[in-house]
């Protein structure tokens, strides 16, 4: 290939050994012409669909936030239904007033919770939808139809319909074996 | 014309992600989450689940919940006696002895299982956008042969995608980090992921990548980490507690989901409290699982499983010809190569550090979707648009460097900020262009300076002189400087604003974070010296025009604090030039309430408490001076 003159870079890959004359210059112009209007005009597009999308988000994202530290909340909220149940189990009269401020704690948790938009979803006895519950077990039971939710292991929550954590369930798979 | 995305279609997770301007994000699924269960599931109502949704019901469920189909892609029924006995479905031999699933009172090919996942991709992906997706770049491991690449595009077209590409998940990795842009190189790739090991040596030459050996373990990964850690803490449980918590499926589930965040927890920390009150209960009441994990007594748990990565490793270098100090490039996949002693593990081997910045569980997808963008057109070198490497900025008063242009402002870019004078009646400043990451100007490197002349005589910080910074697309970078009040410019051009190697770059970049704790000292008592200077005189200039009208106690009292703030600024502790700047500003503000004061009982007006506000806005002003240019 010959060597071109410095500071005209020639198109890469041509190899016509002749100086290229005013038509084949225009026809080049112009094929790098459409290339950069096709690149800006992709461009532009792009930006203007990623500016929605992001209007788009916004609300979104902020609602995402609540969501992630609800999240690391329920743990907690879990634990301290633990100890209220084991407080119950117990039967000791003497904490009684214990019992009952500890559930005030809960409730208080509960309320706050509440309060940003996040309801407990409706598990036990309900007909079992993995949309909303997670299957941790399953276990015959004549008493109830197939597919009804028995048991819960761990509450699940939502919030404006975005599952937060499904709840955490024990399955009936029907009559079983009599 | 719709998007072509890329996607990582994994044996546990898939992923995806798109180009968008040239820069690849990765897309969540209608889900939020950033990747996506490989799991398919057709309930006894006859409907269809796939992703997170179908792992959930999997256990009430399991003969018609179909995950790991990937491990069937492309093979015959006699090639995948091992894995056949594994899953909980069943595999029977379709017309050709080729693979089919059964599920849902039906047989389904490994191709269409996989198609239902890469249409909820599609879809999902779709609703994020607000596009049309129509075309994919598919990733398969290095491993894959025909037959399976072939199942793999034939799953893309049957949902619904024209397949532009199927490339190699570690190629894909590579082109994360821009690898392709090298020339005769070796690339290791590391990919461990949640339930496979691979391994791959890359070259690279041309833009070409080539597999010169593939390694790895089917049944290693994450997952054998966490029940490492569980059977580890089940063992500490039973030695304190005497139960034997390995028997109760609830709180075997709560102990995965502690280890499995210890693990994550003991790749940034060297120790992790793992608390799980209320864990059980026997006739002495309630027992809670509280250890401590530290980060050595981890790789002492999993040392078994690490020593494992080390035989494909050697195995794959030696298939490809190499040795460690052959490798060029260190690429890592898969979540669980965050592990420190992983890290550890392959640097020993090859002596290199890992490429990082992309996330590893994504790298692939990200990957895949810069192929995606490559064959759509979306990357052309002529567009690709560049960064500064460094910061950009003038000298100002007290050697400060302040930043005009951040690094890694995308360019061509343009920015202007307000600067004043130093002194009282100064005629020029000298504009000093610098570019590095240090707060002080010395430290850093040296672009250009020029003088702007015929500034009219005016009190200290008066003038406005804007200065401007603009890089055009080729890195050049035009400076200037105008005085706001005569219209006089000055200006200069800097051709190379990089003229520096990526390795200078980076060492400035090093150095800058090496230093941060001097330099933050040095900016802060450069900032106080430039307070306490402002302040002082600003103090003097009211003894100048208000002394006759105040008590002479309290002329005595702002002079004496006027003097130790002048003491103070030759000291090296910010701190006590801030102290003594403080005496002044109390002092002063006494001067200025008894001026005002004086003042009102003059006027005997109205307004006293409408001026008590003027007097403090005035000081906020002073406050917030602009930094001045040195002389």
């Amino acid at each position: 290939m010959p060597a071109t003159e410095a500071g005209a870079p020639g198109p890469e890959g041509a190899d016509q050994p002749a100086p290229s004359g005013a038509g084949d210059d225009l026809a080049r112009v112009s094929a790098e012409r459409d290339e950069y209007l096709d690149q800006l005009q992709r461009t532009r597009a792009d930006f203007d669909n990623y500016r929605k999308r992001v209007e788009r988000e916004r609300p979104m994202l902020a609602e995402a936030g609540v969501r992630d530290l609800v999240g690391e909340l329920l743990p907690v909220l879990d634990n301290l239904e633990r100890a209220l149940e084991a407080l119950v189990a117990a039967g000791d009269e003497g904490a009684q007033g214990i019992v009952a401020g500890v559930d005030m704690v809960k409730q208080q948790l509960g309320a706050l919770l509440v309060g940003r938009g996040v309801e407990e979803i409706p598990a036990h006895g309900e007909a079992f939808d993995p949309n909303v519950h997670e299957a941790v077990q399953g276990v015959p039971s004549p008493d109830h139809p197939e597919g009804t939710v028995v048991a819960v292991v761990e509450r699940g929550y939502r919030m404006s319909d975005a599952v937060i954590r499904p709840a955490r369930v024990v399955v009936s798979q029907g009559g079983g074996t009599h | 014309m719709g998007k072509t995305i890329g996607i990582d279609l994994g044996t546990t997770n898939s992923a995806m992600a798109v180009l968008t301007g040239g820069e690849p994000e990765v897309i969540p699924n209608a889900e939020g989450g950033r990747t996506t269960p490989s799991v398919v599931a057709f309930t006894p109502q006859g409907e269809r689940l796939v992703g997170a949704v179908a792992r959930r019901q999997a256990v009430t469920n399991p003969q018609n919940t179909v995950f790991s189909v990937k491990r069937f892609m492309g093979r015959d029924t006699n090639e995948v006696s091992e894995e056949q006995t594994i899953v909980p479905y069943e595999v029977v031999p379709g017309p050709s002895g080729d693979v089919r699933v059964k599920a849902g009172d039906k047989e389904w090919s490994p191709q269409e299982i996989s198609a239902m996942i890469l249409q909820k991709i599609k879809q999902d992906a779709e609703a994020f956008l607000g596009e049309e997706v129509d075309g994919a770049v598919i990733t398969v491991p290095a491993y894959f042969n025909d037959a399976q690449r072939q199942a793999t595009k034939d799953a893309g077209t049957i949902a619904g995608l024209e397949v532009k590409r199927i490339i190699n998940e570690p190629t894909a990795a590579a082109l994360a980090y821009g690898l392709d842009k090298e020339n005769e190189q070796t690339i290791l790739v590391f990919d461990l992921g949640g339930g496979t090991f691979d391994v791959s040596i890359l070259e690279i030459g041309d833009g070409v990548f080539q597999v010169k050996s593939t390694n790895g373990d089917n049944h290693l990964g994450g997952d054998n980490f966490d029940k490492a850690v569980v059977d580890w803490m089940v063992a500490e449980f039973k030695a304190s507690q005497g139960i034997d918590l390995s028997q109760d499926a609830m709180a075997l589930q709560r102990l995965y989901e502690a280890a499995e965040k210890a693990k994550i927890e003991l790749s940034t920390t060297t120790s992790a409290q793992i608390n799980l009150p209320f864990i059980t209960a026997d006739a002495s009441g309630p027992k809670h699982l509280d250890l401590s994990l530290n980060r050595a007594k981890f790789e002492e748990l999993t040392h078994d499983l690490l020593t494992r990565l080390e035989g494909p490793t050697k195995q794959a270098l030696e298939d490809a010809g190499v040795t460690g100090a052959d490798i060029d490039h260190v690429v890592l996949v898969g979540g669980m190569t965050r592990m420190p002693a992983v890290q550890e593990r392959v640097k020993e081997v090859t002596g290199k550090d890992p490429h990082k910045g992309v996330n590893p569980d994504e790298v692939v997808a990200v990957g895949a979707a810069i192929q995606a963008g490559v064959l759509a057109g979306d990357v052309k070198d002529v567009l690709l648009l560049d960064v500064t490497p460094l910061s950009l900025g003038i000298e100002t008063k007290g050697g400060v460097f302040t930043r005009l242009i951040e690094r890694n402002t995308t360019i061509p870019t343009k920015k202007s900020e307000v600067f004043s004078t130093a002194e009282d009646n100064q005629s020029q400043v000298e504009i000093h262009v610098l570019q590095g990451e240090r707060e002080m100007a010395s430290f850093n490197r040296t672009l250009g300076r020029f003088n702007l002349t015929g500034i009219p005589a005016a009190p200290s910080g008066t003038p406005q002189i804007e200065v401007t910074f603009d890089i055009d697309a080729n890195g050049i970078v035009h400076v200037s400087a105008k005085d706001r009040g005569t219209g006089n410019e000055q200006k200069i051009e800097i051709k190379s604003s990089s003229g520096l190697s990526d390795d200078e770059v980076k060492r400035m970049v090093d150095e800058a974070e090496s230093h941060a704790d001097d330099d933050k000292r040095l900016r802060a008592l450069a900032d106080a010296r430039n307070q306490s200077e402002a302040r002082v005189n600003e103090a003097e200039r009211q003894l100048k025009d208000h002394g006759d009208k105040v008590d002479e106690a309290l002329k005595a009292e702002l002079e004496s604090a006027i003097q130790e703030a002048r003491a103070s600024q030759s000291g090296e502790d910010a701190a006590s030039i801030e102290a003594a700047t403080e005496r002044v500003t109390q002092a002063l503000h006494k001067v200025s309430e008894q001026v005002y004061q004086r003042a009102a009982a003059e006027q005997q007006g109205a307004g006293d408490s409408g001026e008590e506000t003027v007097e403090d806005a005035d000081y906020e002003v002073i406050d917030e001076d602009e930094p001045a240019q040195k002389a």
